[in-house]
């Protein structure tokens, strides 16, 4: 089975758990990475049944996490995972109403490269796409007296806008979730750029660890595989 | 040598206005105490004073905003629900006394009446029948989403530097019984109208007055640096229900906030008095300012008070110089535009273009 992962940074966490297990998402699934930093992504376009980076650096940085291959072919791959481009939760309160809040996460989504991307793959295949956010940060700071809404009521609205897409939703792992809308500060530590090794260091609250890829990436296996949970 | 030898030029009316351009009347306000960028400003009261709000963030205040609202909305978004429009989302607040009751539920001297108006399964706030443009989906989604405003409005008073209001009307409507007021008359825009609940009050002198003195000496109670600007909204009624001419019921209103801005001004140290109402509304002016309605306040009409305001501050006190004269129309044309407004509701009911 062929899978094509296309996403922003943050699919650095993916990248490294596979450095450290390659079979992590199972033997018979093969991975073609095509991965950038996230405003990069904007200049991904579809070229006929090809997604198609329109900018030299682009091109690059997605051939560097591919092996080499400069575009996504989409009758070459069986599955899709897309990670974060744009996709970010964000607390609602829930002293706002259902119509503010709906409205706040349907901009979530429908304003985003990955919905552009997600949709447009959505017209060219009939193959299952999976879609995730970015991680949720490690902190963040939140107004007084604010109390947002859980994870699991934004994650089902979600659900049911990206099926009502014939998309599916990728929870983040709950095992590395607070109730606070954060990601456990264990998985920051460590984190490192896609590319070049370097660590985000202390003061970023945004990027994951490899044992945070490694969570997600199981959790990605029976999504991308039926019965294999 | 008489009293009035000695006094300043702009205390005679012919070098200061009569023999002036009316563009080049100048000098009309020195404000009483410091305010600058790092002045944290909350909005409040009737119409014109939202464009307070998007001047002051434009030049570089610290305009707050504590109910801000979701981070991922468009600016149609923030409009259709009415965020960003007041410092919380209290929706226009036009009178004193109605700024009274606002300051008593967030000091929890007072209780909001658990009065709720339903139409067609949906919900709406007596005291925001607008904020939200379908009403909200329950009971509870609307005392909770009252419950945060009042909680923002408190975070206002507490946290915040300068209070500007805007006085707007002396027309109010009253639950009999229980004597709370209405921002608007119930079946107007939401609810429903019983004359034997409902009650009109056109507010006189002393009662605007004691209503302000007392939200300020609430406010202050609870934070004694705050400081007021004060401004009347030169905007006419919409509609009276005074039995008076509305243009005769608007001059009554009017100068009655009017008179009482300058009383709590000369009152209180703490208090000024910006005079947005002159400059749009005075003779000198020619009603240049008015839309052809002769009631909305003009593009140009708002920059000049801007300026005005702006141009009483000490040099340096905003950031950015001001805006050409193109990008101002622009920028003050759209907020003419988004201005959010219930009483506009009456006039477009007069007018058919709503269901009453």
């Amino acid at each position: 089975m062929r899978v094509a992962i296309i996403g922003n940074s943050h699919t650095g966490s993916l990248i490294y758990a596979m450095k450290t297990d390659p079979d992590i998402l199972g033997r018979e699934i093969e991975v073609t990475i095509f991965a950038a930093v996230n405003k990069a992504l904007r200049f991904l376009k579809f070229r006929g049944d090809a997604i198609v980076a329109t900018r030299d650096g682009l091109r690059r940085l997605i051939q560097a996490t591919s092996g080499g291959i400069a575009q996504v072919d989409v009758t070459d791959y069986d599955a899709f995972f897309l990670m974060g481009i744009g996709f970010i939760l964000r607390p609602l309160d829930g002293g706002w109403s259902t119509a503010v809040r709906e409205t706040a996460l349907d901009r979530m989504i429908g304003q985003t490269e990955m919905w552009r991307i997600a949709t447009g793959l959505r017209e060219r295949t009939t193959r299952p796409i999976l879609c995730g956010h970015n991680p949720l940060p490690i902190r963040r700071p939140l107004r007084d007296g604010s109390e947002p809404i859980a994870y699991d009521e934004m994650a089902a609205w979600f659900t049911s806008k990206f099926e009502a897409a014939n998309l599916t939703l990728v929870r983040q792992p709950a095992e590395t979730r607070t109730v606070k809308l954060t990601t456990r500060p264990a998985f920051g530590k460590g984190s490192k750029r896609m590319v070049d090794d370097e660590e985000y260091g202390k003061a970023d609250r945004l990027h994951m660890n490899a044992d945070y890829g490694a969570i997600y990436l199981r959790a990605l296996r029976p999504l991308l595989v039926p019965g294999t949970a | 040598m008489n009293p009035y030898e000695a006094l300043e030029e702009r205390a005679f009316w012919a070098p200061a206005v009569g023999q002036r351009n009316m563009l080049d009347i100048s000098d009309l306000w020195r404000p009483r105490f410091v305010i600058d960028q790092k002045t944290k400003v909350v909005t409040f009261g009737s119409c014109f004073a939202q464009h307070f709000a998007s001047a002051m963030t434009a030049r570089g205040f610290g305009w707050v905003d504590e109910e801000p609202g979701p981070q991922d909305f468009t600016a149609a978004d923030r409009k259709r629900f009415n965020f960003g429009i007041f410092s919380a989302r209290t929706a226009n607040i036009y009178t004193t006394s109605l700024l009274l009751q606002w300051t008593m539920w967030a000091l929890k001297t007072a209780t909001p009446p658990g009065e709720v108006w339903e139409r067609d399964g949906r919900f709406f706030d007596p005291f925001r029948p607008a904020i939200e443009p379908d009403g909200f989906a329950s009971v509870a989604e609307m005392t909770r989403s009252r419950a945060a405003c009042i909680a923002a409005f408190r975070r206002c008073i507490l946290g915040s530097d300068l209070f500007v209001f805007t006085l707007g009307l002396t027309e109010s409507w009253w639950h009999r019984e229980d004597g709370y007021e209405y921002p608007m008359c119930p079946g107007t825009v939401a609810g429903t109208f019983d004359a034997d609940r409902h009650v009109f009050l056109n507010q006189d002198y002393p009662f605007v007055l004691s209503n302000l003195e007392e939200a300020i000496a609430a406010m202050r109670g609870a934070n004694p640096d705050l400081k007021f600007l004060l401004t009347v909204s030169p905007v006419p009624l919409t509609a009276t229900k005074s039995g008076n001419h509305v243009l005769v019921a608007t001059t009554e209103s009017k100068s009655t906030l009017r008179s009482v801005a300058a009383a709590v001004q000369r009152e209180h140290d703490h208090v000024d008095y910006f005079p947005s109402y002159e400059i749009i509304g005075s003779a000198p002016y020619r009603a240049t300012f008015f839309e052809p309605n002769m009631r909305s306040v003009n593009l140009h009409g708002v920059g000049h008070v801007m300026d005005a305001f702006f141009a009483g501050l000490p040099a340096g006190a905003a950031r950015t110089a001001p805006e050409p004269a193109q990008k101002r129309a622009r920028t003050a044309r759209r907020a003419a535009d988004d201005l959010a407004c219930e009483e506009e509701l009456l006039g477009a009911m007069a007018s058919g273009l709503i269901e009453r």
